[in-house]
């Protein structure tokens, strides 16, 4: 089962930890499964990026299935 | 781990990281002091009132913190080695902040001060674009928000 | 004759117009189809064809172009319409209102050849009204419309784009401050860019060297420039490093650039097809690999610019109204 972990803006849209009800083999069908979870993270979704083991990963990248997937919102840092 | 050309020995930012608490500046000026140094740039950012026409009592910064603190090492290293320091160090706070109080500071030290200077202005911005650190904002009518960065 | 070597190959259309003035008797004339010589429109408009098609023969600085459509339209002004096209001393007087347009794929405009249209055809309206009226005059031959090349709206840019140079150079780096001096590439590509009218604000020569490309870049980046173009490292040399450093910082690729680069550089030098420059976004900049030389630069941007920067407002998610 992969896990997804949330930060800031997305902790509004769903839990900070949660497991994935169906695998995603890649970003595009991450962000569907987000968006069909609760749609109104679309907007938020269009500039967040994603990271697998504290390295953030390409929109190609293939995910596989025990993999932890982190979403990062836009920075607010500094 | 990249390592200057001119001082092998600068390793960036072992003190350099995410804090919990108050930063302790004196400290960080403290270790940054090196007598092959001619400058050293210290850089200090705080909390201030909001920039959307509210007003804010202060804020919380979240952020994920083992690959912040990855990617600071990196952003020094880089610095370090484009920049020609003898050293640089960064420290982030995370937690509640009230008004005035100390979010980040940013120390680089060169034999000239151009280096440290240019070292200064390229650590900051990569900062706050790059690293996985986020700002809830809380206002004086009960609101709060999540604040990014850039446009 | 003008050099259009380093011109783009694009879509370009022209409209025209031009009149020929006669009493309201002759314009009567020619509703009834009662001219001497008979129906002056369709021999009008073979003769403006011909004349269009002649152009490059009769006016020493136009280059042959292909003319891909031409279309002639006449209209008799009897005192009534036209107001968006004639002025208010044309519109008080008779005759007839000739109409051209044009489309040309080249690389250069097809005005002078419209314009040439319209006017045998004025003549040969003249030539066929004559006999009938001893008070004719060909006026107001002009321009109403061009399209294409750089003089297309559509094209421009609004605002004034920053841009940063970033020259990988391990030559030009070993030479310190001397090193801007006597970068050649540099100066051509920041003449170029001012020419468009964007703004070239940031410039730094590195030695082309994968991490300190991208520690300068990810500095650019983290600071929104929307463009960044690097000069030099595109090559297949083991030393040029340049394209896989830009590569591993794209978020999206655009693979436009690097082929139009290619193929509009082949046209002038065969070598050009070994050039491996790439372009893309990074966050909120776009970012083009360009060739070392200072012909390179100038042939690549003369192929891709201000296609370009288009891209910044399509980063923005604004770019798709046309």
């Amino acid at each position: 089962m992969q896990k997804v972990k949330v930060f800031a803006a997305f902790k509004e849209f769903f839990d900070e930890e949660f497991e994935l009800p169906f695998p995603v083999k890649s970003i595009n069908e991450l962000k569907c499964a987000l968006e069909k979870l609760n749609p109104g993270c679309t907007k938020l979704l269009l500039s967040a990026r994603f990271a697998i083991n504290h390295q953030f990963i390409h929109e190609d990248r293939l995910i596989t299935n025990n993999e932890a997937i982190y979403i990062i919102p836009p920075s607010g840092g500094g | 781990m990249k390592q200057s050309i001119l001082y092998p020995q600068a390793v960036a930012g072992e003190q350099s990281g995410i804090c919990p608490d108050q930063i302790d500046t004196v400290k960080m000026i403290s270790d940054a002091q090196n007598m092959k140094a001619g400058a050293m740039v210290i850089f200090v950012g705080t909390v201030r009132t909001a920039s959307n026409g509210k007003n804010a009592t202060g804020l919380f910064y979240e952020a994920y913190t083992e690959m912040a603190e990855l990617l600071l090492k990196e952003i020094l290293a880089d610095s370090i080695c484009m920049h020609k320091l003898i050293n640089a160090s960064c420290q982030h706070r995370i937690g509640l902040l009230s008004l005035g109080e100390i979010a980040v500071v940013v120390i680089t030290s060169a034999e000239h001060r151009k280096e440290a200077y240019d070292a200064n202005q390229y650590i900051i911005a990569r900062v706050k674009f790059e690293l996985p650190i986020w700002k809830n904002e809380f206002y004086t009518d009960g609101t709060k928000e999540w604040r990014p960065n850039s446009n | 004759m003008k050099n259009i070597v380093d011109k783009q190959i694009t879509l370009r259309k022209a409209a025209a117009m031009g009149l020929v003035f006669c009493a309201l008797d002759t314009v009567d004339l020619i509703k009834n189809n009662l001219l001497s010589k008979g129906n002056a429109f369709e021999f009008a408009r073979a003769a403006g064809f011909l004349g269009a098609k002649n152009t490059q023969h009769l006016l020493p600085h136009c280059h042959p172009v292909s003319i891909e459509a031409m279309d002639l339209t006449f209209d008799l002004l009897d005192g009534s319409n036209f107001d968006g096209v004639l002025d208010a001393r044309e519109r008080q007087r008779t005759g007839i209102l000739i109409r051209g347009n044009a489309s040309s794929v080249g690389r250069t405009g097809i005005e002078m050849e419209v314009l040439t249209a319209i006017s045998i055809a004025a003549l040969e309206i003249y030539d066929f009204l004559k006999p009938h009226d001893k008070n004719l005059e060909i006026s107001s031959i002009r321009l109403l419309e061009k399209t294409g090349g750089k003089t297309d709206k559509r094209n421009s840019v609004t605002a004034q784009p920053e841009c940063a140079i970033l020259i990988c150079s391990d030559r030009l780096s070993a030479q310190g401050e001397l090193g801007e001096q006597k970068d050649i590439s540099g100066k051509v590509l920041k003449e170029i860019l001012t020419g468009h009218g964007a703004r070239p604000s940031h410039y730094k020569i590195v030695a082309d060297e994968k991490e300190l490309i991208q520690s300068q870049l990810k500095d650019w980046i983290a600071r929104e420039i929307p463009f960044i173009f690097t000069c030099g490292g595109t090559g297949l040399d083991p030393s040029d490093h340049t394209v896989a450093a830009v590569r591993e910082l794209l978020d999206k690729e655009a693979p436009g650039v690097g082929e139009t680069i290619r193929a509009f550089g082949r046209t002038m030098v065969p070598t050009a097809i070994l050039s491996a420059a790439i372009a893309g976004t990074a966050s909120a900049s776009f970012i083009v690999t360009l060739p070392g030389s200072p012909a390179g630069v100038k042939e690549s941007l003369a192929a891709i610019l201000p296609a370009v920067f288009h891209a910044g407002p399509m980063m923005k998610g604004t770019g798709h109204e046309n």
